[in-house]
C-alpha cells in the first residue's frame, strides 16, 4: 500500500469517526486493540489483508461490516476449527471475547485520532541511511551536538566530566580490557597538556590489546565457539577454529574496515581463494558446521546472519510469513539458498600436514547444484519440490538487483595440494617419520641386547622351576573339596543364588553384587589356596576371588570402618581381564596397580587361581603361571577365608587350602613382574620377541624412507602435470612416481606378513587358525605387489596426490554414516559474495545501523536500539534516530573504520560524563531512565575483564597473543587472557561462567546478573586469594606509607580517590587485621586488597 | 516523584528485558527493600497455589516402562515373536511412528521388533491396587500416594531427550529454559539463606544449564552431599582466618555504603550488597543442610543411608527433604552417571534395572514416607521421570532400546490425587493410546499446582509455541 492511499484512508477514517465515550474507548484501546494486534494484525493489517480485511482500526472494522453484523464474534467463537479465528494457536479466552462483545454492544466507538498501522516501507529502519544535518552548535563533537538538541528540548543539563581517575579506568577497560597501573595513572595525572585525553585514546587504540578486548565483543555477536561434541566426537563448530579468533583480533588491530570483515567472513573463499590469512575469516561460517542435521545448520546460519548483520529475525519466517516484518516464508528459504552450496573443510598449513593437529577451518562451495526447497510449515520432512528457491532478499529490501556471478577458482584453491607448503609439510613430516623410525629401531636394538643378556644369565644360573604341586597327598591339605557334596559344616553361603550339583557348585545371580562361600575353617597365617572354576557369564566385572583376613560377619553387607579384607581375584571383564590383588581398609577397597596383571580370562574356560601368602608377600598363579608377585600394604590380621563372586556366574569344581611349606621359595615382589623373564624358556621367548620387534622396526624405517622417496617422486610428477610440461616428461615422471608407490606398497605388504607371522608364533592355540589365514592373505598381498612391479605400468594407474585439505564430513539424517566425500569444485557459485555485497552496500539500510548500535552499547553501557538483533517492526524504536544515522553514515563514509567511530564516541563529552546523579535532581525527575544520555551509564565488567583485571593488577597476566585455546585442565594455572580459554557450549570456565560468560549459541547482548555465587567466587576463588597478596605486595613496594597505600589501592582497583570516611574505615580495618594473632602489615594490606576486589565498584565501570 | 523510586525503575526497565539478576530482584522484594522494585514477574503466584516446592527425580538413561510402572503380560505371551507376527502389527504403522525427530543417527534409537519378555514380576499393591514391578518394593508400599501417568510421549529418540524433558523443546530447536528455571523465574525465593533452585547428582553433556534466555541467574545451583564442601566456591580456596574475614566483610559493607554518597540509591549497588549478605549466609546455611548428624538412625534407615547400595541416593533424597523443609523451591536430583545415563540398558536390562532400581527404590520410598509424616507431602510435588521409556522389543538379546512413543512417569503430593493411574499404552507398551501427554503437560501440571500461568511469564521477543506451555493433567489433580 502506498503512502497516498494510506493517507486517503486515514482521511476517511477521521471524517467518519464518531464521538468516543471514555469508558468504551478505554476498553478498546487497552484491551481489545492489543489483543487484535497480537492475534489478528499479521493477517488483517498492513502486512496482509486476508479476505480484504483490516482490523488495525475500529473504523476499518466498521467499514468491513464485521462488528454489528456479528461476524467478528461469530468467527472468534466458532467451534469449527476450519472457521475459527485466529486459525493458529489457542482460541481467544472467554474474558477476551466478553470484552469484544461488550465493546460492540456499546456501539464500538471509534477513537478520534486512531491511526492505521504504518506500512513497512515507512518503518524507520528500512529507510536508506541519510546523514542528518547537524544542528548549529559550538560543540566540537557531533555526538554532543546532536544530544544537546534533546537536552534543550527536555530541559536537561548534562552531568559534568568525571574525574581523571575515573576516565582513565573507563578508557583502559573499555578499549583494552584491563585497568591502568599505578605508573600509568601517575603518568597521565601528571600530564598537564590539554591533549592528555587524546593521547590516552590514541595510545590505547594503537595497543594490540585493543584487538583482544573488542575481538571478544565481536566474538559474542558472531557466536565464536570452540568445537564441541560427545566425548571426542566432533559434532559442532570446528577444531582449530581459533584461527578465526586470531583473524578477528588481528583485523581489528589493523582497523580492517567493518564491511570488509563482513565480506571476508561470508565470502572470503570467493574473494581471496588463495590467501590462507584471509580465508581464516570464513571461520564465521565454519563455526556453524554441524555433523548431523544440515537443515539445522542452514537455519542457524540464516537466523544469525540476519540477527548479527541486519538486525532482522528471519528465523520467524521459517514456518510461516513473518508476523511483523515484510519477510515472506519464501524469503527465509531464498536466504538459505545463498548458503545451500557451502560446506566446510580444513586446509593444510605450512609445517603441519595433519589437519587433525592444525589447519585452517574454512568455507567453500561444495554442492553447487543442490536445490533449496521451501519446507511446508517449516517441517523438513515436507519440502515443496514444485519450486526451487533461488537466492534472493526480501522484496522490500531489494534496493538493487542481487548480482550473482559464479567465481572460477584458481587451481590452488580447489586443488590445495598444489600449494607449495603442502608438499613441503608432507616432505618434512616424512623426514620426521624417518627420524622417529630410526629412534624406534635403536630402541628395539637395545631391548634385544638386554633380552639376550638376561637369557645368557639365566642359562648359566638356572632358576628353580616354579613350585609344582609337590604336596599332593590329601593329608597335607587342611581342606580339599571337589564338591561331590556341599558340606554346610565346611561352607557357609552368603548372598547370590547358590546351586550345588554333584562335582560342582554354581552361583546364579547376575548383577553387581557380592556373594561368598565362607570357609568355616580358619587358615594359618601363611597359606596356599587354590580354586578351580569356570566363568559362564556375568554383566560386567565377572570376578571370582579368594578373600582372606576377612573381618566382616556378612560379606554382602556394606563394610564398616572397622572392617578389612585382603583379596586376590580373577576378572573376566570385557576388554580388561586380569588377576588383581586388592584390599579393603576401613571399609574402602583399593586396587593398586602393582597388584594387577592383565591376563586373558575367558568365558567358558577352566582356570585354577592359586595363591601363596607369606606375611605380606602374595604370589598368585593362574593355571600355574605366576602372574602377581606383590606385597600388600595392609597389615595382616586374623580373619576368615572365603571364595567370593562379584557380578559373575561361575562354576566352582575344586578348592584346596593348606599351610604354606616354609621351604617353598616365593618370588619377591617386583615392580613389573610381567616384564621379568623368570626361566630360560621365558627369557628365550623374550629374545625371540625382541628379535621380531627389531625386524619390524627395521621394516618401518625402510617404509619411512621409501615413503619419503615416493613423496618426492609423486611431487615431481604432480608438479609436471600442473605445469603441463612436455607429454613425454609427464609420462616419465609419472611412471617413476607410480613405481615408487608400488615399491612402497610392497614394503608395507611385507611388513604385514612379518607382523602376522610373529603373532602366529606366540598365539594361543585357538587363535592360530585365524592368524594363519591372515598370514596367507598378507602373502598374497606381497605376491600381487611383486607382480605389479614386474609388469609394465598400467596406463590407467594414477598417482596418489597429497592431502591439501580435508572436508568436514556431514552425516545426513537417515544415513547413520558419514556422507560420501565431496570433491572440491573448480567453481564457486558467487552467491555468498553477492549476499555480502548486498549487506555491505551503501544503500543497505540496516548493516551500518546494526553495527553502530553494537559499538555504542559496548562503549556507553546501553544500546540506542534496545532490541539489538531486531530492528524490525516488533523491535524497539531508537530514542535518538538522528544520532544513530549520523554515526552510521560516519562509519560508512570513513571507509567503515571502527577505530574512527571508537575515537568519535570516546572523545565525546557524553562518554566522559560522570555517572553520578548527585546534583542532578531535576534531570532525574524528568528523565529517570537516562534515555537522553544526560549522564554516563555504569557498566558491569564482563567476565573476561574481571579475570584479566585481577591478573593484570597482580602483575601476572601473560600477554602472549593468539594460538590454540587454553584447555580446561590447564586453565586453573594459566595466566593468559581469558579470551584464549577454550570456550564452547559444553566446556566453559567456572569462574567466567559465574559472571555471565557469553552463551555461544546466541549472545547479542551479555547478561548482567547479580547473584550470590558471584560474591562467593570473588571472596573464595584461588584466583582472587592468590592475586590479593601479589597486588598488595606490588603496591606496598611502591608505597610503603599506609596512607599512600590506601590511596593507590583505591585508585587502581576502583578508579577513585577515597574520601575521608573511606580512608578512616580502611585504616581502622588495617589496624584490626594487624592486631589479630599472627597479624602483620603485609597480611593486613592483602586483606584490604581482598576487600576492595569485593567492592561493588571493582566490578563496575563507573 | 523521588529519586529512589526512579532509580529503581531504571533497574526495572532492564529487569523487564531479562538482562539483570531477577532472582535478586525477588529477594530484595522479600526483604522489604524494594516493595516497588518488581516489574514482572512479581514473585507471587498468579492464582492460589496447591504446592510450594518441587522435588524432581530424574533417572538418566531411560527407565523401561514395562519393568517399572506399566505391566504388559502380552510381552510374555508373544516373547520372541516379531511384532508383525502378533496382533499388534499396527503399532508399526509409519504414520504412528512419524513423531520421531532424529538428532543423532546412531546404532541406538532404532525400532526393535522382536518382543522381549518382562524381566521382572508384578503385583498389585495398596488399596488402589496399582500394579508395580517387584523391583520397586518400597515404592509399592507407597503406591497409594502416587499418581502414575502411563501415557507419556516425546520426540527425541536419543538422550538429548533429557534436555527435552527438562525444557519441553527438542534439541534441534535450540536452547530453552528448563522447568526449574521457569519456576525460579516466576516465584523466586521462600528462604533467603539458600539458593532456590538446586541441582544434585549427575548432570551430563545434555543438560548442564537451565536459564538460557532467562539468564544464568536462573541456572540451578549445583550442590554436593558433602557438608565440608557442598557448594562451588563455597569455601576459601586458600586457608583464611575467620576473624580476618569478618573484618573484611564488615568493611565491604561499610565502603559500599559510603560509595552511596556519590551514587545514592544505586539499585545495582543495593543488589550487590544483598547478594553478599546472602552469599555469607549461604556459606553457613548450605553446609548445615548437608550435615545430617542430627537425623535419627531411624531416618537414616528409612532412606537406606545405612546400606551401601542405597546410601548415595538416600543421602540425596534426604538432602532434598531438608532443602524443601527450609523452603527451597525446586530441587532437581539426577540419578545415574555417564553421558547416556546409567539406566540406559541396551543390554543386560535385568542386571541394569534391578541394580538401579535397588539404588533408588528405598530412598524414594523413604522420601515419600518422610515427607508425608512431616506434613510436607501436601505442599511438595515429587516427580519421578526419565527421558523416555524402552522398546518392547529386545536389543542385543537381553536389552531394550530407547523408546519415545509411550512411557511412564509418576507424580506425588502437592495437591494431586493419591493412588491413581492415568492414561495407558497399548497392550505391548508401545504407543501411548489413552490420554496421551507430551512432556510439557508434566510441566503445566507442576506450574498449575504452584499457582503459575506459564503464558504470563512470557519474555518479549521469545515466543513460545502452544506445545511449550502444555496442558495441566486435570484428571490427576485433586
Amino acid at each position: 500500500m502506498n503512502r497516498v492511499r494510506c493517507f486517503l484512508l486515514l482521511s476517511v477514517l477521521l471524517a467518519s469517526a464518531g464521538p468516543l465515550r471514555a469508558e468504551e474507548g478505554q476498553l478498546y484501546l487497552e484491551e481489545i486493540k492489543p489483543l487484535l494486534r497480537a492475534r489478528c494484525y499479521a493477517c488483517h493489517g498492513v502486512l496482509k489483508q486476508e479476505s480484504d480485511m483490516r482490523l488495525d482500526t475500529a473504523q476499518q472494522m466498521h467499514d468491513a461490516g464485521i462488528l454489528k453484523s456479528g461476524k467478528l464474534l461469530a468467527r472468534v467463537t466458532s467451534d469449527d476449527l476450519d472457521h475459527r479465528m485466529p486459525p493458529e494457536g489457542e482460541p481467544l479466552e472467554a474474558e477476551q471475547i466478553a470484552s469484544i462483545r461488550k465493546w460492540i454492544a456499546t456501539g464500538a466507538a471509534v477513537p478520534q485520532d486512531e491511526v492505521a498501522e504504518i506500512t513497512p516501507q515507512d518503518h524507520w529502519a528500512f529507510q536508506r541511511i541519510e546523514r542528518p544535518a547537524l544542528p548549529a552548535s559550538d560543540l566540537d563533537n557531533p555526538i554532543d551536538a546532536l544530544l544537546a538538541v534533546k537536552y534543550k528540548q527536555q530541559g536537561l543539563t548534562p552531568q559534568p566530566t568525571g574525574s581523571r581517575l575515573i576516565l582513565l579506568r573507563r578508557l583502559y577497560i573499555d578499549l583494552i580490557g584491563i585497568p591502568p597501573t599505578t605508573a600509568e595513572i601517575a603518568a597521565f595525572e601528571n600530564d598537564k597538556s590539554p591533549q592528555w585525553y587524546q593521547r590516552v585514546v590514541t595510545r590505547l587504540l594503537d595497543d594490540p590489546r585493543y584487538g583482544e578486548r573488542w575481538g571478544r565483543h565481536w566474538m559474542d555477536v558472531w557466536r565464536y565457539s570452540d568445537w564441541w561434541g560427545l566425548g571426542q566426537q566432533l559434532r559442532n563448530s570446528q577444531k582449530h577454529i581459533w584461527h578465526w579468533r586470531d583473524w578477528i583480533v588481528e583485523s581489528l588491530n589493523e582497523d580492517m574496515p567493518y564491511d570488509q570483515m563482513v565480506r571476508l567472513m561470508l565470502a572470503g573463499d570467493e574473494l581471496h581463494p588463495g590467501d590462507l590469512d584471509k580465508l581464516r575469516g570464513t571461520g564465521y561460517l565454519a563455526r556453524n558446521w554441524f555433523l548431523f542435521n544440515r537443515h539445522q545448520w542452514m537455519e542457524e546460519t540464516v537466523e544469525h546472519v540476519g540477527k548479527a548483520f541486519l538486525g532482522l529475525t528471519f528465523n520467524c519466517a521459517k514456518c510461516h510469513d513473518h508476523k511483523f516484518d515484510p519477510i515472506a516464508q519464501q524469503d527465509f528459504y531464498r536466504m538459505r539458498a545463498f548458503f545451500e552450496p557451502y560446506h566446510v573443510r580444513t586446509d593444510v598449513l605450512p609445517g603441519e600436514p595433519d589437519v587433525i593437529r592444525d589447519g585452517i577451518p574454512r568455507a567453500f562451495d561444495g554442492e553447487l547444484d543442490t536445490p533449496t526447497y521451501l519446507f511446508v510449515r517449516g517441517n523438513e520432512k515436507n519440502p515443496d519440490k514444485s519450486l526451487i528457491m533461488k537466492p534472493g532478499v526480501p522484496e522490500m529490501l531489494s534496493f538493487k538487483p542481487i548480482q550473482i556471478k559464479p567465481v572460477t577458482l584458481p587451481a590452488k584453491a580447489w586443488q590445495p595440494e598444489r600449494q607449495p607448503w603442502v608438499r613441503e609439510a608432507h616432505l618434512a613430516a616424512a623426514a620426521k617419520k624417518i627420524e622417529t623410525s630410526q629412534g624406534a629401531r635403536k630402541k628395539a636394538e637395545d631391548q634385544l641386547l638386554a633380552a639376550r643378556k638376561t637369557l645368557a644369565k639365566l642359562a648359566k644360573d638356572p632358576q628353580p622351576m616354579p613350585v609344582k604341586e609337590e604336596a599332593t597327598k590329601a593329608d597335607q591339605f587342611l581342606v580339599h573339596d571337589t564338591f561331590q557334596t556341599l558340606d554346610k559344616k565346611r561352607w557357609k553361603l552368603f548372598g547370590g543364588e547358590w546351586v550345588h550339583k554333584p562335582g560342582h557348585v554354581e552361583q546364579n545371580r547376575d548383577g553387581a553384587q557380592r556373594a561368598a562361600l565362607r570357609l568355616q575353617v580358619t587358615p594359618p597365617r601363611d597359606f596356599e589356596a587354590a580354586v578351580r572354576f569356570t566363568i559362564r557369564g556375568g554383566s560386567k566385572w565377572r570376578s571370582v576371588g579368594l578373600g582372606f583376613d576377612v573381618t566382616q560377619p556378612d560379606p554382602t553387607q556394606p563394610f564398616t570402618a572397622a572392617d578389612s579384607e585382603q583379596q586376590v581375584y580373577a576378572s573376566a571383564v570385557a576388554g580388561g581381564s586380569k588377576v588383581h590383588a586388592s584390599y579393603n581398609k576401613t571399609g574402602k577397597w583399593t586396587y593398586p596397580a602393582g597388584g594387577m596383571r592383565a591376563v586373558p580370562v575367558e568365558l567358558g574356560k577352566e582356570y585354577t587361581l592359586r595363591i601363596q601368602v607369606r606375611g605380606t608377600l602374595i604370589n598368585a598363579f593362574l593355571n600355574d603361571q605366576l602372574v602377581v608377585a606383590w606385597h600388600t600394604p595392609l597389615a595382616r590380621r586374623d580373619g576368615q577365608f572365603q571364595v567370593t563372586t562379584f557380578d559373575v556366574l561361575p562354576i566352582f569344581r575344586e578348592f584346596s587350602l593348606k599351610a604354606l611349606d616354609p621351604s617353598v621359595k616365593m618370588t619377591e615382589a617386583a615392580t613389573k613382574p610381567s616384564q621379568q623373564p623368570l626361566t630360560a624358556k621365558t627369557a628365550q621367548a623374550a629374545v625371540e620377541k625382541a628379535e621380531g620387534a627389531l625386524q619390524l622396526a627395521e621394516m618401518d624405517l625402510q617404509i619411512a624412507q621409501a615413503a619419503k622417496e615416493s613423496l618426492q617422486k609423486r611431487a615431481a610428477a604432480l608438479q609436471a602435470t600442473w605445469k603441463v610440461q612436455g607429454e613425454d616428461l609427464q609420462q616419465q615422471t609419472k611412471e617413476t612416481a607410480i613405481r615408487s608407490q608400488q615399491q612402497l606398497a610392497l614394503l608395507k605388504a611385507k611388513r604385514t606378513v612379518a607382523d602376522a607371522e610373529m603373532r602366529l608364533t606366540s598365539a594361543a592355540a585357538n587363535k592360530k587358525a585365524g592368524i594363519e589365514k591372515e598370514v596367507a592373505t598378507a602373502r598374497q598381498g606381497v605376491e600381487a605387489a611383486e607382480k605389479k612391479i614386474a609388469a609394465p605400468v598400467d596406463p590407467k594407474e594414477t598417482i596418489t596426490s597429497f592431502v591439501g585439505a580435508k572436508w568436514s564430513a556431514t552425516r545426513f539424517l537417515e544415513s547413520r554414516t558419514d556422507d560420501p566425500t565431496i570433491a572440491f569444485p573448480p567453481q564457486s557459485t558467487g552467491r555468498r559474495t553477492a549476499l555480502a555485497n548486498w549487506i555491505t552496500d551503501r544503500d543497505n539500510p540496516l548493516a551500518a545501523r546494526v553495527a553502530i548500535n553494537q559499538i555504542w552499547m559496548r562503549h556507553m553501557g546501553r544500546p540506542l536500539v534496545s532490541t539489538v538483533f531486531d530492528f524490525g517492526r516488533k523491535g524497539s524504536r531508537p530514542d535518538h534516530p538522528q544520532l544513530l544515522d549520523w554515526l552510521a553514515v560516519e562509519l560508512m563514509e570513513n571507509g567503515w573504520s571502527m577505530k574512527h567511530v571508537h575515537r568519535l564516541i570516546v572523545t565525546s563529552a557524553a562518554y566522559r560524563m560522570s555517572s553520578s546523579v548527585v546534583g542532578a535532581e531535576t534531570n532525574v525527575a524528568k528523565d529517570p531512565e537516562n534515555r537522553y544520555w544526560w549522564r554516563r551509564e555504569p557498566i558491569r565488567l564482563q567476565s573476561q575483564v574481571m579475570r584479566d583485571s585481577i591478573l593484570s593488577l597482580a602483575g601476572t597476566l601473560d600477554l602472549t597473543m593468539g594460538g590454540p585455546p587454553v584447555l580446561a585442565a590447564a586453565q586453573a594455572n594459566s595466566r593468559r587472557r581469558s579470551l584464549y580459554f577454550f570456550h564452547s557450549n559444553n566446556a566453559r570456565n567456572l569462574f567466567l561462567t559465574t559472571f555471565d560468560e557469553a552463551v555461544v549459541t546466541d549472545c547479542y547482548r551479555r547478561e548482567e546478573s547479580i547473584v550470590p555465587q558471584q560474591a562467593l567466587a570473588l571472596t573464595n576463588s584461588t584466583l582472587v586469594l592468590d592475586a590479593t597478596k601479589q597486588i598488595s605486595q606490588r603496591l606496598a613496594s611502591e608505597a610503603p606509607d599506609e596512607g599512600v597505600f590506601i590511596d593507590r589501592a583505591f585508585a587502581v582497583l576502583l578508579g577513585m580517590k577515597p574520601g575521608e570516611d573511606e580512608v578512616a574505615a580502611s585504616s581502622r580495618a588495617l589496624q584490626a587485621w594487624r592486631q589479630l594473632p599472627g597479624g602483620s602489615d603485609e597480611q593486613a594490606r592483602a586483606h584490604l586488597i581482598w576487600t576492595l576486589i569485593n567492592h561493588n565498584d571493582f566490578v563496575t565501570l563507573r | 516523584m523521588n529519586r529512589n523510586h526512579q532509580n529503581r525503575r531504571t533497574f526495572l526497565a532492564d529487569v523487564g528485558q531479562g538482562f539483570t539478576g531477577l532472582a535478586l530482584g525477588a529477594m530484595l522484594h522479600q526483604e522489604g527493600q524494594g516493595a516497588e522494585l518488581h516489574g514482572k514477574p512479581t514473585g507471587q503466584p498468579h492464582f492460589a497455589p496447591r504446592a510450594k516446592s518441587v522435588i524432581w527425580l530424574f533417572m538418566n538413561g531411560g527407565v523401561s516402562q514395562m519393568e517399572s510402572f506399566d505391566p504388559k503380560p502380552m510381552l510374555n505371551k508373544y516373547a520372541g515373536k516379531t511384532i508383525a507376527d502378533t496382533p499388534f502389527a499396527d503399532t508399526q504403522d509409519p504414520k504412528k511412528l512419524a513423531l520421531e525427530r532424529l538428532v543423532v543417527p546412531d546404532a541406538n534409537g532404532n525400532q526393535r521388533n522382536t518382543l522381549y519378555p518382562l524381566q521382572v514380576g508384578y503385583d498389585k499393591y495398596g488399596e488402589s491396587g496399582i500394579e508395580i514391578s517387584n523391583w520397586f518394593p518400597h515404592l509399592a508400599r507407597n503406591v497409594d500416594k502416587l499418581a502414575v501417568v502411563r501415557s507419556m510421549w516425546t520426540t527425541d529418540s536419543n538422550h538429548g531427550a533429557q534436555t527435552q524433558f527438562h525444557s519441553g523443546r527438542h534439541r534441534n530447536d535450540g536452547n530453552f529454559p528448563t522447568l526449574g528455571a521457569w519456576v525460579h523465574y516466576g516465584l523466586g525465593s521462600l528462604n533467603h539463606n539458600l539458593p532456590q533452585f538446586i541441582s544434585i547428582g549427575n548432570r551430563e553433556y545434555w543438560n548442564k544449564r537451565d536459564g538460557h534466555y532467562l539468564g544464568p541467574a536462573h541456572d540451578a545451583v549445583p550442590l554436593r552431599v558433602d557438608p565440608k564442601n557442598p557448594l562451588v566456591f563455597g569455601q576459601p580456596g586458600r586457608p583464611v582466618q575467620a576473624d580476618a574475614r569478618k573484618i573484611g566483610q564488615q568493611l565491604i559493607g561499610q565502603l559500599n555504603t559510603l560509595r552511596g554518597v556519590e551514587y545514592p540509591d544505586d539499585p545495582a549497588m543495593a543488589a550487590r550488597i544483598a547478594s553478599y549478605e546472602l552469599a555469607f549466609r549461604m556459606q553457613r546455611s548450605v553446609p548445615e543442610v548437608m550435615n545430617f548428624s542430627r537425623e535419627t538412625a531411624e531416618t537414616n534407615r528409612l532412606y537406606g543411608i545405612d546400606k551401601a547400595p542405597t546410601r548415595a541416593f538416600g543421602q540425596q533424597c534426604l538432602a532434598a527433604r531438608r532443602l524443601v523443609e527450609r523452603g527451597v523451591r525446586f530441587v532437581q536430583i539426577q540419578h545415574g552417571a555417564g553421558g547416556a545415563g546409567s539406566w540406559d540398558a541396551h543390554s543386560a536390562l535385568k542386571a541394569n534395572h534391578s541394580k538401579n532400581a535397588m539404588a533408588v527404590d528405598q530412598p524414594i520410598g523413604g522420601l515419600l514416607e518422610d515427607l508425608d509424616r512431616r506434613g510436607l507431602l501436601d505442599e511438595t510435588l515429587v516427580i519421578f521421570a526419565s527421558e523416555f521409556g524402552r522398546t518392547p522389543g529386545s536389543q542385543s538379546s537381553n536389552g531394550r532400546d530407547h523408546h519415545i512413543f509411550g512411557f511412564s512417569v509418576w507424580m506425588a503430593g502437592g495437591g494431586l490425587k493419591r493412588g491413581v493411574v492415568h492414561g495407558a499404552t497399548d497392550e505391548i507398551g508401545f504407543h501411548a493410546v489413552e490420554n496421551r501427554h507430551y512432556v510439557t503437560d508434566v510441566h503445566a501440571t507442576i506450574l498449575h499446582q504452584l499457582g503459575l500461568d506459564s503464558r504470563k511469564l512470557e519474555i518479549p521477543g521469545r515466543k513460545r509455541l502452544d506445545i511449550d506451555h502444555g496442558k495441566p493433567i486435570r484428571e490427576i489433580i485433586a
